[in-house]
């Protein structure tokens, strides 16, 4: 299994619109309710701000991944937000977050979802990887520096 | 000769690990401060917070027990270990690896009892 399995271009979008943490998570997730892959978006908002008041998933250098399980999610989903100028995500380092991924699952497979995770937080680690990805402004071509990128790892088991 | 790497979870049974050790004339044994992978993960990356409950029983911190044996001490350390830890096949008691030693310098002659 590969992030690119789950992340398509149409959950891909530049530039995020709105200004604070909720709204930006509520952005990704309309996004992929959109599409048809959540099930009930209030549901899913409550358990990122559920995750959320744990310790912030604004893991730093501009990055954040909130994240849930929920047990109406069949699947895995990844959304992908580019916020330009960044918002507050009271990330670890105090920086905005430009860079936000939202990953939502099944509530039974925590192995998978730490894995995908994993795999974003290692593609996204590398400052260079990041300001490549900051060039780009629509999906299409975002959709594409992912798969670039994720060629370079090995596939994660599922 | 083996080595043993025996990862204790319950660090409170150190003592009478290292005392039933002696017992089995044991005389040496390096104790390493250790801390699971899990520990690290959940509690110092903030990604995976959330998946703290998944560690539940899990200990913030270890120590790891390295000895060389003779190989006829090999099931008799076990037993004295699962003994005191209780039975290995349980989660959370610790882990044990047993490794094939081919050569050893450096260390000094067991205890001898006293006559």
């Amino acid at each position: 299994m590969k992030l690119i399995d789950v992340l398509k271009p149409e959950y891909i979008k530049y530039p995020l619109e709105n200004q604070t943490k909720v709204e930006v998570i509520q952005e990704l997730i309309d996004l992929l309710g959109r599409q048809g892959v959540i099930p009930e978006k209030q549901a899913i908002l409550d358990a990122v701000l559920e995750r959320e008041k744990i310790m912030t998933t604004g893991v730093g250098n501009g990055v954040a991944i909130p994240h849930c399980k929920h047990p109406d999610c069949a699947d895995f989903a990844i959304a992908l937000g580019i916020h330009p100028e960044g918002v507050d995500f009271q990330s670890i380092d105090n920086q905005p977050a430009q860079i936000i991924f939202l990953l939502v699952g099944p509530e039974d497979q925590p192995g998978l979802h730490i894995r995908l995770l994993s795999r974003i937080s290692r593609i996204i680690s590398k400052e260079e990887t990041r300001n490549r990805l900051l060039q780009l402004t629509n999906p299409e071509s975002i959709y594409r520096f992912f798969k670039e990128e994720e060629a370079k790892f090995f596939e994660i088991n599922a | 000769m083996k080595l043993l790497f025996f990862v204790l979870n319950k660090e409170e049974l150190l003592e009478e690990l290292l005392e039933a050790f002696l017992e089995l004339n044991i005389s040496g044994a390096t104790i390493l401060d250790s801390i699971g992978m899990g520990a690290i993960i959940t509690h110092d990356i903030p990604i995976f917070a959330g998946f703290k409950n998944l560690m539940q029983g899990s200990r913030p911190a270890n120590k790891t027990i390295i000895t060389v044996i003779e190989d006829h001490m090999v099931e008799k350390v076990v037993r004295e270990i699962e003994r005191i830890v209780g039975s290995l096949n349980e989660p959370g008691n610790g882990i044990l690896v047993v490794i094939p030693v081919e050569k050893v310098f450096g260390f000094r002659k067991p205890f001898q009892p006293e006559n």
